[in-house]
């Protein structure tokens, strides 16, 4: 569990450096200072790179925040 | 590397100071992670380059380098795929595959090839370009299937083959290799239809990062080796001398030693580029001696010097190489398949390259080779390449017979009939200039760097001075062993930015002589040099020292009088190429 939660994080950090760790993990993705939509094209690609699975941007979208990709990715990844 | 690798490579901060280098990016998709991975692999090959990337229009390849402006990029990246030759060979435009559309795709492709030549030559002329051919698969367009190749499919892999050998033709393109590309990246491993479909980025993130890895490399060079030293018994050759005889070692197929023949063979290749390969055995001299006269070797006794052949230890042996060379232990390999023999000369020379030959395993020789090549890599063969070996040869004579005594350096350098060639037209050799610069160590004024795009910028400048010197004397040609660059500032003030010599050429007082032709091309009064202490410039910064009182300091300066009062006799003779402006 811990262990996703860095692995996020990680991904979420590279992808918008700007952001605080408490912004990125509280914060909706179109309120992140940086986001756009290379962004989220950047951000799916880390996230298929580190976890292995497939997630297409506008699903992504809809996820909305960190934990709920968090809970997203728990699920698939089991 | 992986993309969050890449990402936080090109976040972590650049020095203050750091220069900047300015790539221009020119694809025809979305260059998206590409870049990222390109920025990233550039800041690992060079962490104190500021790199700035920038790139050109969706689907106009061809169209962004016709636009570029050479005077805002230190250098350009091309990266082409098939859609960009003719859009039906991508799949984000329908713009169909039936059979009669085959040939003019093939001929719009090669038009477009065309188009691209043009604008690459134009642009090669101010700015060193990197290219990377079509790397994706094709799309099963063709009536043969796929497990056959259509006269169409050959057609457009001829025309690129063309092509890429046209544009490279020139000093300042370089064609990232295929075979490395198909060895780090596989074919069925490129292609990612989703992102190409969603996003127009076609690669797969891994794909995208060997591509970008291998340019990077291309645009920053690698720093290659000046020497390789090699043991004998079980490496050059297989067996051992003092036990099997000079007609009882191998190197041939049929005694089972091809390992060693190849090897010699690549040996041969290095030391016709101009490599320095010298040998450290323990064996008897006379019997080392005798088993170079067999003719029957692919490493001649000739491209070998020196050939160390006692029973002390190897580290002995290579320092003594070292010494002839005059060459930093960084700069060379070496070779032994005693891993015994590697980690004793290893611990003596910490920044020497030390490798186990791979005598036994087939696989890791394979590598062992390819890693030898790159090590040692070039990019053009000069007419100095065919000359070090032997000047280094006839100056370990020179010296030798210096050190007797039997002359002083006064009537030495007199027989020698020394005779110097100063050329300061920058058209004439801007490549050994560039390299001799980018090479040098020890007698180098700062340890400055440059790469093309600001050394071409460099010699553009209508204010920049360069001076090229070639030496040669009764004993051979070293061909051009110094540098000079530098501009005018000013009551006769020459401001001295790079200056380097090449080790072949010390202790023949030629330096005395660069300055002396500056104070008189120029009209000078005073030299300021733009000197940097560095590791490894202290036979500069001791020559330096012989005309100033107290530490020698950044910017030192150097008035004629005193250059007179202190020069010793220089009995070179003198010509000038004068500049065609």
């Amino acid at each position: 569990m811990n262990d996703c939660d860095d692995r996020l994080m990680r991904c979420f950090v590279s992808t918008f450096p700007g952001a605080t760790r408490d912004e990125l993990r509280k914060a909706k993705f179109d309120a992140i200072s940086g986001w756009d939509s290379l962004r989220g094209v950047t951000l799916v690609a880390v996230l298929e790179e580190e976890f292995g699975v497939q997630i297409d941007l506008p699903e992504l979208l809809e996820l909305e925040t960190f934990d709920s990709v968090k809970r997203y990715l728990l699920k698939r990844v089991a | 590397m992986n993309l969050i690798e890449a990402l936080e490579r090109v976040r972590r901060p650049v020095p203050e100071n750091a220069r900047p280098l300015r790539v221009f990016l020119a694809c025809g998709f979305t260059p998206l992670h590409l870049e990222t991975f390109l920025a990233a692999h550039l800041r690992n090959f060079h962490p104190d380059y500021r790199v700035e990337l920038k790139s050109g229009l969706f689907g106009d390849l061809v169209g962004n380098l016709e636009r570029l402006r050479s005077e805002e990029h230190d250098v350009v990246a091309v990266v082409i795929e098939w859609s960009d030759l003719d859009s039906r060979l991508g799949l984000r435009i329908l713009g169909g595959w039936k059979v009669e559309s085959l040939p003019d795709i093939v001929n719009s492709a090669d038009q477009s090839l065309g188009r691209l030549m043009r604008a690459l030559q134009g642009i090669s002329t101010t700015l060193p370009v990197c290219i990377c051919l079509p790397t994706l698969p094709l799309p099963p367009m063709f009536y043969t299937g796929t497990q056959r190749s259509s006269i169409f499919e050959l057609s457009l892999r001829r025309n690129i083959a063309f092509f890429a050998e046209e544009v490279s033709i020139g000093r300042q393109v370089s064609v990232v290799s295929g075979q490395r590309l198909d060895e780090e990246s596989p074919v069925s491993r490129r292609f990612d239809l989703r992102a190409e479909i969603t996003q127009g980025f076609p690669y797969k993130t891994t794909h995208a990062s060997v591509i970008a890895k291998l340019l990077a490399e291309q645009i920053t060079g690698n720093k290659a080796k000046k020497g390789l030293i090699t043991d004998l018994d079980d490496t050059l050759w297989a067996g051992i001398l003092g036990e099997a005889g000079v007609e009882g070692v191998h190197w041939h197929l049929e005694e089972h030693a091809q390992l060693h023949g190849i090897y010699q063979q690549l040996l041969a290749s290095l030391a016709s580029a101009g490599i320095l390969i010298a040998a450290a055995s323990k064996n008897d001299a006379s019997l080392v001696d005798k088993a170079f006269e067999r003719n029957d070797l692919l490493l001649s006794r000739t491209s070998l010097f020196p050939i160390e052949a006692h029973w002390r230890p190897k580290s002995e042996s290579v320092r003594s190489i070292l010494q002839k060379w005059n060459v930093l232990a960084e700069s060379v390999v070496f070779v032994d398949d005693s891993p015994m023999e590697v980690a004793e000369v290893q611990c003596a020379f910490p920044k020497m390259e030390c490798l186990v030959f791979p005598k036994d395993d087939y696989a890791a020789f394979w590598g062992f080779l390819n890693h030898l090549r790159n090590r040692f890599a070039k990019t053009i063969i000069s007419e100095e390449d065919s000359l070090r070996l032997q000047s280094i040869r006839n100056s370990g004579a020179l010296w030798e017979n210096s050190r007797e005594g039997r002359n002083s350096l006064d009537e030495f350098l007199l027989q020698a009939k020394g005779s110097l060639v100063f050329a300061s037209d920058k058209a004439l050799d801007g490549e050994r200039a560039f390299e001799l610069i980018n090479k040098t160590n020890q007698f180098n004024l700062n340890g400055k760097r440059y790469d093309k795009g600001t050394w071409f910028k460099l010699l553009k400048d209508p204010a920049t001075c360069l001076v090229t010197v070639s030496y040669e004397d009764k004993f051979g040609k070293l061909g051009k062993i110094a540098v000079m660059l530098g501009r005018l500032s000013g009551q006769n003030k020459f401001v001295v930015e790079s200056w380097v010599m090449s080790c072949r050429a010390f202790s023949r007082r030629i330096e005395f002589n660069c300055l002396q032709y500056l104070f008189q091309k120029f009209d000078a009064v005073e030299l300021v040099f733009e000197l940097q202490v560095t590791s490894r410039n202290g036979p500069l910064i001791e020559f330096i020292q012989k005309f100033v009182d107290g530490p020698v300091e950044q910017n030192a300066r150097l008035s004629r009088d005193i250059f007179k009062e202190k020069v010793p006799k220089l009995p070179h003779h003198i010509e000038e190429l004068v500049a065609n402006e």
